[in-house]
């Protein structure tokens, strides 16, 4: 009775840990009796504070495709995003449709994650400024959805009180402008630097006026050896620091500062005159009731316009282990025509990434859309030396500068090494 | 008989024997081959032997996080485990506000280290909480960007984790107090030892078990610390409070550097195994010796 019972134990213990062990494992989506198919797609725009008019999007697809179902799942943004995916596509379970953006796609298409889109109707209509961003070893691997801006915001309200009544452009108008608002009795600027990005930020989107506006190739020249930071970006780092010397900003006050939690709630709630962030926050900002523009960082010579920085964001992988690989590939397609992409372009405030492409017109971007469409603009080399690894270094060895721990020389010779890093 | 009864025993003992291997040996022994590859986090991965390890050598990233780490653990062993004894200390004299302020003390451990760390992150800010605070009280003087000065990053994030715990290492301390032999503290009392004399001579010789057993908690968990720094200052400014799990998280997940990034926890693993081990030894010798 008792080695019974023992044996009984014994039993049930082994059976439950072999029907736990045999419990792992699944699918995510498929075909259902009629022919239906549902795609599982993975994005970090679409929910949260950047719904971006997806869901809408997603209600069109499905209503042109009745037999395709979108199962969308929204995750939050950034480290968040990479943690869960990874994981997900090494054990061949994320979505058959993933959102990516430069660094991403050349990390997972080199793990052969992401499926050669090459052959695709829309690649051949991507812009060839887009384009080197979606690509890696001569493949195409993603589709660009976007060329979003990352520049000044101006609270038009704040300024009308200080007597101004346009966005600045150029670096004198700027500082004259900081001076009239600070007399007002107005916080001037809030560059919240909290994780290091809005540093790097500016001292990348000044550089796109003050380094590209006299060699625009600066890119290859760096990557060629013959162009260093030493020699041509003093500038852009000394805007930051004028910026302090002139008593607009503190760094130290600004590096305790959350750049995306409290940053935008700071300026909707009208806590300062400017503020620097990027385009896909001109919606939430909108929603504040005041009149607001953004427009490129104003780095120029005094007389001389500014060049947007722009930087290529979120694209559209197909998982290449997907099941369902046709109707994810129908999926991007759909995304890749003017009229499904506007309405997400609409909701970012960014360019078209296609050749004849539909970019949507709104006030508060004018001045940013105006030097895109004249030429003035320059990508942020996201794909090549101003990789993620490069920029948070760079954004830290900033904030070292920024507190007096550093010299300029010494911060640029480090943004050079961190660059230059493979 | 006896070998029926071993047999039973193995097989009682072998469910947990299977996952201790399946989810801490396997994963332990893939982590240590990974950090020896050149993966990106996928399928691809060729051996490069020692190569992690020796790009590691060359990192002052490193060293800077491995020297914040220990700062880190050092400065919340000490005073975590130095207030949470004050605090037992207190209560072990009030017996009418034990429990209550006990429960207080312990609170804080409820809340997720997460939310927590957004919290303060708010009183942090350079117009948050404790600057408002010190404003009220009439201390303007001592306002202060606690988050974003280097001197004061790395111990504003530690003060956090200290408020957090101290009702922990409180609970633990208290708990000793409370199983010490009632006849000797009224033996020392009738010897008129009080005070700090009942403290020295007597309480402290009795906690030592408590102090081994809180201070090997602590340090292993302040030499582990991740969310707080991730969420209050994200290793800013200027890498004041990189610490060892943010370069692991940051390059496996942000840097595309997986075998670096695991490379990294492997030194981590055997940073903790080290302090940790030796600590404990020494307290327990200190505890056999008292």
């Amino acid at each position: 009775m008792k080695r019974s019972g023992r044996c009984l134990a014994v039993a049930t213990t082994v059976a439950a840990m072999a029907m736990s062990l045999a419990a792992c494992g699944g699918g995510s989506s498929g075909a259902s009796a009629d022919g239906t198919v549902t795609i599982h797609v993975q994005a970090w725009k679409g929910g949260g504070a950047e719904p971006a008019n997806v869901a809408e999007i997603n209600k069109a697809f499905e209503k042109a495709n009745p037999k395709i179902k979108v199962d969308f799942e929204y995750i939050t943004a950034n480290d968040t995003y990479t943690q869960k995916l990874q994981p997900e596509l090494l054990g061949g379970k994320a979505g058959d449709v993933i959102m990516v953006d430069t660094d991403r796609m050349k990390k997972w298409g080199a793990s052969g994650y992401l499926a050669d889109l090459s052959g695709e109707s829309w690649a051949s209509r991507v812009t060839p400024d887009a384009k080197q961003f979606a690509q890696a070893d001569g493949k195409t691997l993603a589709m660009p959805m976007e060329l979003i801006g990352i520049g000044l915001y101006a609270n038009m309200d704040l300024l009308k009180k200080a007597g101004i009544t346009e966005v600045p452009a150029d670096w004198p108008t700027f500082l004259a402008d900081l001076a009239k608002v600070k007399k007002a009795g107005i916080d001037p600027i809030a560059l919240p630097d909290k994780s290091g990005w809005t540093g790097s930020s500016v001292f990348q989107a000044a550089g796109s006026t003050v380094v590209y506006q006299k060699n625009k190739q600066w890119d290859a020249d760096f990557l060629d050896g013959k162009a260093s930071f030493a020699s041509d970006w003093k500038e852009p780092l000394q805007q930051l620091k004028t910026l302090e010397d002139e008593g607009y900003v503190d760094w130290k006050n600004q590096l305790g500062v959350d750049e995306w939690a409290q940053g935008p709630q700071d300026f909707s709630a009208g806590k300062s005159a400017f503020w620097y962030q990027g385009a896909w926050q001109v919606s939430n900002v909108k929603k504040a009731g005041f009149p607001v523009s953004f427009a490129p960082w104003p780095g120029a010579a005094a007389g001389a316009k500014p060049n947007g920085m722009l930087f290529a964001g979120t694209m559209w992988s197909v998982n290449s282990q997907s099941k369902q690989g046709d109707a994810a590939r129908e999926y991007v397609k759909f995304w890749s025509q003017n009229q499904n992409l506007s309405k997400y372009l609409e909701a970012e405030h960014a360019e078209s990434p296609f050749i004849s492409g539909l970019t949507p017109e709104s006030t508060e971007t004018t001045a940013f859309t105006t030097a895109f469409k004249e030429g003035r603009y320059r990508i942020l080399p996201s794909n090549s030396w101003y990789a993620a690894a490069a920029e948070t270094t760079t954004g830290s060895k900033i904030q070292a500068y920024l507190l007096g721990k550093a010299s300029a020389a010494q911060t640029l010779k480090d943004i050079q090494t961190a660059a230059s890093a493979k | 008989m006896f070998h029926r009864r071993r047999a039973t025993m193995a097989a009682f003992l072998l469910p947990a024997i299977v996952v201790y291997g399946v989810f801490m040996l396997y994963p332990l022994a893939r982590g240590v081959y990974l950090s020896m590859t050149d993966s990106l986090g996928g399928p691809i991965a060729n051996f490069v032997g020692t190569q992690q390890y020796r790009a590691m050598a060359d990192d002052p990233a490193v060293t800077d996080a491995l020297w914040h780490t220990v700062l880190y653990a050092a400065v919340v062993v000490v005073v975590q485990n130095g207030l949470g004894l004050l605090f037992a200390s207190m209560l072990f004299r009030r017996p009418k506000v034990r429990k209550v302020l006990n429960v207080v003390l312990l609170t804080p451990t409820l809340i997720s280290p997460v939310m927590a760390a957004f919290i303060w992150s708010y009183l942090f800010a350079p117009t948050g909480g404790i600057n408002a605070l010190l404003d009220l009280v009439g201390l303007h003087g001592l306002n202060h960007v606690w988050l974003g000065d280097t001197s004061t990053a790395l111990y504003s994030v530690a003060a956090v984790n200290i408020w957090m715990f101290t009702g922990y290492s409180c609970a633990i301390f208290l708990a000793s107090y409370m199983s010490m032999p009632t006849e000797l503290l009224e033996a020392a009392a009738l010897d008129g030892a009080s005070g700090w004399r009942r403290f020295v001579s007597i309480e402290w010789p009795l906690l030592a078990p408590a102090l081994t057993v809180n201070v090997t908690l602590s340090l292993i968990g302040s030499l582990k610390v991740f969310e707080f720094p991730l969420v209050l200052t994200n290793g800013g400014p200027a890498g004041a409070t990189d610490t060892l799990t943010l370069l692991v998280y940051r390059n496996v997940f942000g840097g595309g550097k997986f075998a670096y990034g695991v490379a990294l926890s492997v030194v981590l693993l055997v940073t903790v195994v080290v302090l940790s081990s030796a600590t404990s030894s020494l307290l327990r010798l200190r505890e056999r010796r008292i």
